[in-house]
């Protein structure tokens, strides 16, 4: 067996302290970092080529065929009672009917949070709704279709794409604002009339203002604006009063929606409110369905183009992986198709199948998959609750419980964690639909409120903290490696 | 080339063998430390590069984050390490110990800063005190042990 490497490197000093060679490896992988999609085929070649003993392996000792199944039933329950939940309370402009539309995707903006919803639905078939976009009795954002269009007005490709939300703090994209706005341009920035009612014991009456999204240095996503009274607002001490629409001459938004709880920030030990902001009445991150407004006459052309789901048949084996996944599970389509990034991998043995995984970066037909108690991603869930309400939860799994249950911590609402019911996913990605089922779960501890230091600035009141729910899986999950006989992954026709 | 075809095949393999050791106790580091210490002390420099690549390779396949990723967070504190090869004596048995905790304190952190700039990987899972004690203490030992038998021993360094 041959030497490798440099045979003169003794002689070079400088070269062998700060080898070249290094800084240019390590140069590359900041360039992967920033731009993964462009060494992705390069990585996805390397991973087939290193994971070929894995394959052996699963081919030799544990990978098992799955067989063919029917279309998974899991998710029809939970996305039904999602969508009376999201109807639930909701109002619209007048000569308009409400109609369930279930989001498929979100998209991060320029600020580091979603700001945009893609919806199920193409701009074609939601053309002449209501711009407004609800959910329950609150306003979540606006359609970025013409209010008053047409199917066919605009450029086909356009009214053939998926139709978006954008969400109250949606701030525009880099490329829209290089050119300059056109007419039939949706709106770029929402302003909303809001108002809230002053309760404090010097001020009482009705606030209005602007809400309007908020800058990067802010702690919420909208702000207050242009208040009509400075005075009361400087006056109030509370934070948590529910900021609503308020009543104006455009007809197309109804006065009474709710847009978020009011959030004072200052100097409270001082009495000193420094900015007004708005907390959103729902995490943009567990939104999974919304509330679109179509014309009563019926001027919107509908067309069936729900995602369907189909299951694609893999191979299944399970490797030890280092702390803190400590298992990871490889995925190989035995049927040689491909597998799509984000594709949910269910356990169809259970109950009619049962959610275990998220597929990432798949390459060559294979995928790896975190399970989901080892995952670090936040999480979008569904909670049906033992009355039958089903309510979105965003959350991330922290660890065990000393009796073997999942510790989730909800990251919002903030009294999602006192639910008690059945855990359903909530809309993960394109191809990880809402409702597959996760387990039951039960309330957990409440975290510890944050200490802000005395004299810096902080929220007034701050809201309750934030609690953990406890989710029992199926023990068969965690330890009987024969469940893995009958896998599926669920995909999205295109 | 014989040495790097093992290398390619045997990274996955000690990051097998690292989750086999997890799932029988806390108490045993982790593995990439010896890599990383081997890197820093030990390896021909010019062999660093396909070193750290396979290795980020074999890592990113069982750890969640791409293999660029894995590359800084194993590479960067190679890089931070290497020029004191000018400082300290290859025969110390101090300095590896002490290039162990600094391994052992930094690799998680970095892990976790790359998470927070990317949502790639996971969040900082830091050490404690007594778990870096544990790998000043058990790391030297791996990093002798995988550095006495090939395909890293054909990979390191001639000298004292």
């Amino acid at each position: 067996m041959s030497r490798a490497g440099d045979r003169h490197s003794s002689g070079e000093p400088r070269n062998r302290l700060f080898p070249v060679g290094l800084y240019a490896t390590l140069l590359v992988g900041m360039f992967g970092v920033t731009f993964p999609e462009l060494i992705a085929p390069v990585e996805s070649v390397a991973r087939t080529a290193v994971t070929l003993p894995l394959r052996a392996y699963s081919i030799l000792f544990d990978g098992r065929p799955a067989l063919a199944a029917s279309e998974p039933k899991a998710s029809l329950q939970g996305v039904v009672g999602l969508s009376q939940s999201t109807l639930r309370g909701g109002s619209g402009p007048v000569g308009y009917s409400p109609r369930v539309c279930l989001v498929v995707d979100r998209r991060v903006g320029p600020l580091g949070v979603v700001d945009e919803l893609i919806l199920a639905r193409s701009r074609d078939e939601l053309m002449g709704c209501a711009p407004l976009v609800t959910v329950g009795h609150g306003l979540v954002g606006f359609l970025d279709i013409p209010a008053h269009g047409r199917p066919g007005d605009r450029r086909a490709q356009f009214g053939k794409e998926l139709a978006r939300v954008r969400l109250l703090h949606y701030r525009g994209r880099r490329r829209t604002t290089k050119r300059p706005l056109r007419a039939r341009d949706p709106f770029p920035v929402a302003r909303v009339a809001a108002q809230v009612t002053c309760r404090e014991v010097d001020a009482q009456g009705v606030l209005h203002f602007l809400v309007v999204p908020a800058r990067a240095v802010d702690s919420w996503p909208l702000r207050c604006t242009l208040l009509d009274n400075p005075y009361l607002g400087s006056r109030l001490r509370h934070s948590g009063d529910m900021v609503t629409t308020s009543e104006t001459d455009d007809r197309s938004i109804p006065a009474g929606l709710q847009v978020g709880r009011l959030m004072i920030w200052g100097y409270p030990q001082l009495n000193i409110p420094v900015g007004l902001f708005v907390e959103p009445i729902r995490d943009p991150r567990g939104i999974s369905s919304v509330v679109v407004w179509e014309a009563a006459d019926g001027g919107s052309v509908p067309a069936s183009t729900d995602a369907k789901e189909r299951l694609i048949p893999v191979w299944f084996s399970r490797f030890p992986a280092p702390r803190p996944v400590r298992e990871r599970w490889l995925v190989t389509s035995n049927a040689g198709s491909t597998l799509p990034n984000g594709a949910a991998l269910l356990d169809r043995a259970l109950d009619g199948g049962r959610f275990l995984g998220l597929l990432a970066r798949p390459w060559s037909g294979q995928s790896l998959v975190t399970p989901f108690s080892a995952s670090t991603r936040i999480w979008a869930f569904l909670l049906r609750s033992l009355d039958g309400h089903v309510h979105e939860l965003v959350g991330r799994v922290v660890g065990h419980a000393p009796d073997g249950r999942l510790r989730v911590k909800i990251l919002a609402p903030d009294n999602g964690w006192r639910l008690r019911g059945e855990l359903l996913t909530g809309v993960n990605g394109p191809h990880c639909p809402a409702g597959l089922a996760i387990g039951r779960a039960e309330p957990g501890e409440a975290g510890v409120a944050d200490v802000a230091t005395p004299g810096t600035p902080r929220v007034f009141s701050p809201p309750a903290a934030r609690g953990e729910l406890l989710v029992t899986i199926p023990d068969s999950v965690v330890s009987d490696p024969r469940i893995f006989v009958s896998q599926r992954v669920l995909g999205t026709a295109r | 080339m014989i040495a790097w075809l093992l290398w390619f095949f045997v990274a996955l393999h000690l990051f097998l063998l690292d989750g086999w050791f997890a799932g029988l106790t806390d108490h045993v580091p982790d593995l990439s430390l010896s890599i990383a210490l081997f890197c820093a002390l030990y390896a021909k420099p010019k062999a660093l590069p396909g070193l750290l690549l396979c290795a980020a390779l074999s890592r990113s396949v069982l750890v969640p984050g791409s293999a660029a990723l894995h590359l800084l967070v194993l590479g960067v504190p190679v890089a931070v390490l290497l020029p004191l090869r000018g400082v300290f004596s290859r025969g110390s048995v101090l300095w590896p110990c002490l290039a162990s905790g600094f391994l052992a304190f930094v690799l998680p952190r970095l892990s976790g800063l790359l998470f927070r700039l990317t949502a790639e990987g996971g969040p900082a899972l830091p050490m404690t005190g007594f778990e870096i004690f544990v790998a000043m203490c058990v790391i030297p030992v791996f990093t002798l042990a995988l550095r006495s038998v090939p395909p890293l021993s054909l990979f390191q360094e001639e000298g004292p």
